[in-house]
Formats: C-alpha cells, structure tokens, sequence
C-alpha cells in the first residue's frame, strides 16, 4: 500500500496517471491534508472506526492544510508503531532549508516534483520500482 | 779710669759679654775703691788686727777666714747665675732688680772677703767703705723691692699663665675649626688687599693651595673684566668699614684657577685686631642656585606657555569661585576678554541649571576623597548660547599661602554632543531601517517560499494534462494541434526554469556569509567534472591553475563557479577546439585578479553594460539556451565578498571574465595588464545567462 499525502487534486492526478502508467498496482491511499493522514495511520479522527493503516511507503508533499508534511513527519517519527514507515518527500520546493529539515526529522528520500511531465513519469517509475520493489522493508513495517 | 765704663750700666754689654767680663768690672770697681781708700786714708798703725780680737785662736782665726772665703766665693757666683739667667730671660718683667740683686750680692761678697782680710791687717778704714757701698747697694735694693712688691705681686703666677696659655691655645683651636667649618669661603685681607688667611673651603671653591693664596693679592680670585675696578671698591669699604653684602644688585662671579667663572655671593665684615684692620670677605658658590632659579624660570615660563596657549579652556579659579588666571582657549570659548572673565565667578558662565551639578564632587575634592573630577556641563556664549563642555576639575594647595585653588579645565565638546546626537538620530534612523529591512526580508523569505512550492505545480498541470491529452487523444489531434500543445509544454518547462533562477538568485542575497578559506581550484575542478558528466559528449580543454583560493563563502563560490564555467562551456559549444581556462594575475597594487577566459561566441563589448542585469540575455535563447539571471547571481555573489567584476569580449573570439574577492582592493580599476591581456587573447562570448545550476539540476533530476 502506497499512502500519498497530497492537497493539489491536480499532482494527485498526475501523480496516479504516473504511478498507474508504470504499472504499479499496489493500493493508493490518499491523505488531501497532513490532519487526514494522522488519522489515517493512528486510526484517530474520523478515521478511528478503522484499523491504523500500514503503508510500504508514503509519498509526503511538505506544503499541506491544517498540519504540514514536515509536521506530520514529526509525528510518525515520534511513535513507536510508525518509527520506521519509509517516507518519501515528494514536493514543488528544493529550499535548502526544508531539506534540511527533512532529512532531519528522518525522510528517507526527497524528491522533487519537475515541471516537466516526462521527467515526473520518468521519478514515479523509478519510485515505484525503488520503494515496492527493490527495497527490502523494515520488519517490524509488516502488518502484524 | 772712667767708671762709667763700669757701674750700673752693665745691662746692654751684659746683653753682649759673658759672665766673667761681669767679674772683672766687679773686680775693677773694688781695685779702684781700695786705692782710693789707701790714697785718702793712710793706714796708720795704731789699730789692732781683728785676730787678737780671737786671742789669735788658730782654730777660731781659721773658722772665720774659711766661713769668710767661702761666703765671699759663693756670693760672687750667685750675681753671675743671676746675670747669665736675666741675659737668656729677656722677656722677664723687671729684668732690671736681677742687676741690683747682682750687685747687691758681690758687695757682701767683698765685706766677707775683708773680713778675712782684716783679721791679720787693720784696714777698717777700707773694711767700712766697703761695708758703705754694700749698705749703699742694700738700702737701694731694699727700697726698690719694697716699691717693686705690689708689681710683682700682680704678675700672674704661672699656673694662671699656664691656664691663659691653653684657654688661649683653645680659643685660636676654636677659631681655627670655626673657620674650616663654616660651608662658605672665608678670606682674610688686609688693607693692602693682600691675603692673610683663607679656609679649606676658600681652596676648594678656587682650586688653589693655601700657600698659593696666602700673600696673594685678592684680584688674583676676581674675574679679569672686573679686576681693575675692585682696588678701588677694596678701598671704598675700608672707608666706610660695616658688615655688608658685596655688590648689592650685582652678579658677582669668582675666577677659579682653572679660569673657569662662577657666580657667588660674598658678604664683607670689618675685621679689627691688635694687628690691625682687616676685611673678613664670606664667599657663598651660587651656580647651583643659579641653576634651580633658571630651571625654575623656565619651569613657570613653560608652565604658563602651555597654560596661555593650551588648545582646551584652563582657568585657576579660587575656592570663592573666582577666576583668577584664564587662558586663550577659554575666552574664546565663552566669548570674553580674559579681564572681562577675571571680574567673573564661574557660576557667572555657567549655565543656570548646570551649576549644581558638580556640588557633591566639589564636596568630596574638598574632603580630599578624590583627586579630580570630570563632568559634563553647559555653558553661556556671551551671545546667550549655550557651549558643551567637559569639565575637569582638581584641586591644587599652595604651599605658601596654605590656600587652595582650583585648576579648572574646559574642552568644548559642542561639536561631539552635535555629532554624538545626529549620530544617535542616525542609529535610530538606521535600527528604524534595520527592522523595517528584517521585516521585508522575512516576507520575501516567505514569498520566496510561496514561489518556490505553489507557482511550479500550475505549471507541472499545464505540462503534465498537455502530454495526458496528446498521450489520450493522439487520434484525434492533427499535427498542428500537437505542435501547439508541445509549445504549451516548452512555455511551462521555461517558466519553470525562470522561476528556479529567480530563486537562485534571491538565494545568492539572502545566505548569510560563512567566511572560510578555499581551495577555488579544487572547487573548479568539481564543477567541470560535474559538466562533463552532464554533457559527456563535448570534448574540451579546461585548464585549471593550482592554488587559486581565496577567504569567502564556499557555497556562493561554488555557485559563482558553477555559472562562469557553466556560461564558458555553454558558449564554446559550437567549437570544436574549445577551450577554457581559469587562472590568475597579482597586480602590481598587490590585488589578486581571478580570470575564466574561453574562446567561444564572445559578445560585442557594446552591450557590455547589459551584462550582469538579472534577466538580460545577449543571445538568442534558441543559440544559447539560458534565462539571463547567471550572471546576475555571479556580480551578486563577487559583491558581497567585496570585490568587482568585469569583462573583455571579442565576438567569434572568446570572453574573458575577471573578479577579485578581496574588499580591501575594492576602490581600484581594472589595471592595464589585465586589460592588455584581454585585448590580446581571443576574447571571448559571454551569455549572462544560462545557469550551471540549472544544468546540475537537471542531472540531479535525471538521476532520480
């Protein structure tokens, strides 16, 4: 399962245009704010009827409504169960310091999102080949 | 026989004879007595010798002649001794009663020896003249003791002469010592104007020996020039003989033997003894105190020089607040004469409010718990403004009077407090700005933020839906409305690049420096080997001198290095002997002048004013891709470290970039060498545009 956390209904299209066009199956869960994904993987909110929601990796844009991406890193890094879920930033900005930060608080990549389509394709492709395919995952990341 | 020859007149041929000349006039004098007797008075034979007198006793008889003889003996040598004694004791008082003693003694002596005489022969006649004489003699004798007694009697006895004689010895020890130890040279001289006596001190002052001086007329001791006159001053005072100071009001000055002179001070005291009359001169050597007076002329000269002409305003001020001395400065500080300022008090130009402000350091400069204060305080101008200033005060005794007095200095700070508050005014004004300047660099930090994540994913939609629909409706779509829809696609993918240098470039302004030294060729070597991995097609010379570096930002360099090489090799790529080379030259001024030259396109130095402008291109984007915000980042990034760049380009020919990084060369031009070297090189091309970071970016991306 692939949690894409994303506000921009446009990127969230192109981005399932891009993962979808590399045939990559695997389930998308999609978060349109950083308060949405919380609940989505603590199981709180309106999401709380459900089980918390264990993605293989999730794509984190940094520029969200209610909490932003480097919050809800934050977050997942400060509990036990999301410790070690592979977060990806996949965002518009390189500023040095969102970097920085990222990285800081524990992103595994950072990617940014180019202009150019065929080169967003070409970034969801090797994503997708990366993060479900190659990478070996943490352990204690599988469902229980 | 003339009996003056003989007699009582012995005394001055005594002086010359011996003692038995004495004898023999004695033993003339009774010759002539005995004759004269036998003359006058025949013996007539009727008396009886003395000896029946003894019944001729032989033993009486001889008792009497030897008692006799030996009488007569010894009265004859008594006179003698006495003679001999009175001639060597000439000094003795009344000389004279030794003679009557003298001749007293040998008449007795002679009755004697006629007694034995008369004891065989009956001369009584003879025997009583000669008892006459000596009764004669006796009774002289006796009289002129008896008036000689109460003389005598006031002779001193010996014992007192002893005494007198070593208080005497005492005294002249006494004077003798007084004289050594009196500090100043004495002379003694006499009315002749010789020396009789000196002491140590007089030798020392002069150099000369006792026995040098002694003798000696006084001039020997008085400068040449002064020489002939003082005879006469000599005789002046022996006139008019009182205890003076010689010269009064005059410089008087001593002649050392060496010839050298000396100022003195002599004081003249008459001098009257039973030897005569004398002048006691006392000489005082005055060089040193001449030397202090002088030092301490200069001293106030000095004092009162830097006093009048002292650059900040001095007054001595009584402990009324009086000024009693004022200089130069303060007047004009505060607009009046110095007599005007001498009839004030300081409170008089001090201005009203201020004048309590030093009370309680006045207090304690009084109590003598500190030695001087500085305050701040204002004054009033003649003409009713007001003057700063800085006020040091300290308290001075003088030792004479027991008074003391203030030592009050003045310097105008006017001008400061004018400068010190428009100084203020313009650190206010510059924090005022300085706020207001942080304020528009956060909201351009987070505009810069803004831009950097919302306007780029518009542009990923217009792209991205633009390929979506050539991809989904490829049937459908002619191949002008695919040529339209990549044109959408290529606007957007620029706009993009535009948006990315623009952040570069606010970048650039907005990092704050770290300063480091670095190795810029090393850094050079990174961004071309960056360059060719993005471009590996291209086949060119770079050359890189070892050693370039310089003290700055490491990151900006290596984005200033980025966009230099970056534009070399962009525009030498229609060449295929393209070359680059980055290097540099020491100016004679001692500045270090980087340089990237390559012999690409080149431009027309026409429009080098265009060059570093953000968004400025001089070439055709189609020729030479770029968004001109390059070299926009480069000037930025050199003017930040403080240094200048410039460019020499000739068209079809190359272009040559030169920077400097060193602030402290800031203010100079391009030298001629560099320019020389530009003009004789194939100049070369420049885009102010096209960014390596871009390139780099994009092979980032490609990477991903």
């Amino acid at each position: 399962m692939i949690l894409l956390v994303e506000d921009n209904r446009d990127d969230e299209e192109l981005t399932l245009r891009a993962l979808r066009k590399n045939n990559i199956q695997n389930e998308i869960v999609i978060a349109r704010d950083g308060v949405e994904a919380l609940d989505l993987l603590f199981a709180t909110g309106a999401h709380a009827s459900h089980e918390p929601i264990v993605p293989q990796v999730i794509l984190l844009d940094l520029k969200l409504p209610k909490v932003d991406g480097l919050e809800v890193l934050r977050r997942l890094r400060a509990n036990q169960g999301t410790r070690l879920v592979p977060v990806v930033i996949l965002t518009s900005s390189n500023e040095e310091e969102d970097r920085l930060q990222g990285y800081d608080l524990g992103a595994n990549s950072y990617v940014r999102k180019p202009v150019d389509f065929n080169q967003f394709f070409e970034a969801a492709r090797q994503l997708g080949l990366y993060w479900l395919v190659l990478n070996e995952p943490v352990p204690q990341c599988r469902k229980s | 026989v003339n009996a003056s020859t003989s007699g009582f007149d012995i005394s001055p041929n005594a002086r010359r004879l011996g003692p038995s000349s004495i004898f023999c006039a004695a033993g003339a004098l009774l010759a002539v007595a005995g004759l004269m007797v036998w003359r006058i008075f025949p013996t007539p034979h009727e008396y009886m010798p003395h000896g029946f007198c003894y019944l001729w006793d032989r033993k009486l008889i001889w008792l009497h002649a030897t008692s006799d003889l030996l009488i007569f003996l010894s009265y004859l040598s008594i006179p003698i001794t006495l003679v001999y004694f009175a001639r060597l004791r000439r000094d003795l008082p009344f000389n004279w009663m030794f003679l009557c003693f003298g001749t007293f003694i040998i008449s007795c002596g002679f009755t004697h020896a006629m007694e034995v005489w008369t004891l065989w022969h009956a001369s009584y006649w003879l025997s009583g003249i000669l008892k006459a004489i000596t009764a004669f003699t006796s009774v002289i004798t006796a009289v002129l003791l008896m008036r000689l007694v109460p003389l005598a009697l006031a002779l001193p006895n010996p014992k007192t002469l002893r005494n007198e004689v070593n208080q005497r010895k005492r005294a002249e020890s006494k004077f003798r010592d007084l004289l050594e130890a009196v500090p100043d040279a004495i002379a003694v001289v006499d009315r002749e104007g010789r020396i009789v006596l000196i002491n140590a001190q007089t030798e020392k002052l002069f150099g000369y020996e006792r026995e040098e001086l002694v003798g000696q007329e006084i001039e020997i001791l008085v400068p040449g020039r002064y020489r002939s006159r003082h005879p006469g001053h000599r005789a002046a005072f022996f006139e008019e003989p009182r205890l003076r100071p010689m010269g009064r009001g005059l410089e008087l000055y001593g002649l050392h033997k060496d010839g050298r002179e000396f100022p003195v001070e002599i004081s003249l005291s008459p001098l009257q003894t039973d030897e005569g009359f004398f002048v006691c001169s006392s000489i005082r050597d005055v060089s040193e105190r001449k030397r202090v007076q002088l030092a301490l002329k200069f001293s106030e000269e000095r004092f009162s020089s830097a006093f009048e002409h002292a650059a900040i305003g001095k007054a001595l001020v009584t402990s009324g607040g009086r000024c009693f001395k004022v200089n130069r400065a303060l007047c004009d500080l505060v607009g009046y004469s110095s007599e005007e300022l001498l009839a004030k008090t300081f409170n008089d130009i001090t201005f009203p409010e201020d004048i309590d402000a030093d009370r309680s350091l006045v207090d304690r400069l009084l109590a003598g718990e500190i030695p001087s204060f500085h305050i701040e305080k204002r004054f009033v101008h003649r003409d009713k403004h007001l003057v700063y200033g800085l006020l040091s005060v300290s308290l001075v005794r003088d030792e004479l009077s027991q008074e003391f007095y203030f030592v009050s200095q003045i310097q105008d700070i006017t001008e400061r407090k004018f400068v010190e508050e428009k100084i203020n005014d313009l650190n206010n004004e510059l924090s005022r700005r300085n706020s207001e300047l942080s304020a528009i660099n956060k909201e351009l930090e987070s505009f810069s933020y803004s831009v950097s994540h919302d306007l780029r994913a518009p542009l990923r939609a217009i792209h991205g839906f633009s390929q979506a629909l050539v991809e989904d409706a490829q049937d459908k779509l002619g191949p002008q409305e695919k040529e339209h829809l990549s044109r959408v696609r290529a606007a957007a993918v620029r706009m993009g690049q535009l948006i990315d240098d623009l952040l570069a470039l606010a970048r650039t302004s907005r990092r704050e420096l770290t300063r480091e030294d670095v190795d810029l060729s090393r850094l050079a070597d990174e961004v071309v080997s960056q360059l060719r991995t993005s471009d590996p097609d291209r086949n060119l010379r770079v050359d890189i001198a070892k050693g370039l570096a310089a003290n700055g930002d490491k990151h900006l360099f290596r984005v200033l290095l980025e966009n230099l090489l970056g534009n070399a090799w962009k525009f030498t790529s229609k060449r295929l002997d393209g070359q680059i080379e980055f290097g540099s030259q020491q100016h004679s001024e001692g500045e270090r002048v980087y340089y990237i030259r390559d012999n690409g396109a080149g431009f027309d130095m026409k429009y080098a004013g265009k060059l570093f402008g953000a968004f400025q291109r001089l070439h055709d984007a189609n020729e030479f891709p770029g968004t001109g915000v390059g070299l926009a980042s480069v000037q930025r990034i050199v003017h930040r470290h403080g240094g200048r760049i410039w460019a020499e380009s000739v068209v079809g020919q190359g272009t040559t970039f030169y920077f400097t990084l060193d602030p402290a060369q800031d203010n100079l031009q391009p030298s001629e060498s560099s320019l020389d070297s530009a003009v004789n090189r194939p100049p070369m091309a420049i885009d102010a545009a096209q960014t390596v970071l871009t390139a780099t970016e994009k092979q980032g991306g490609g990477q991903k």
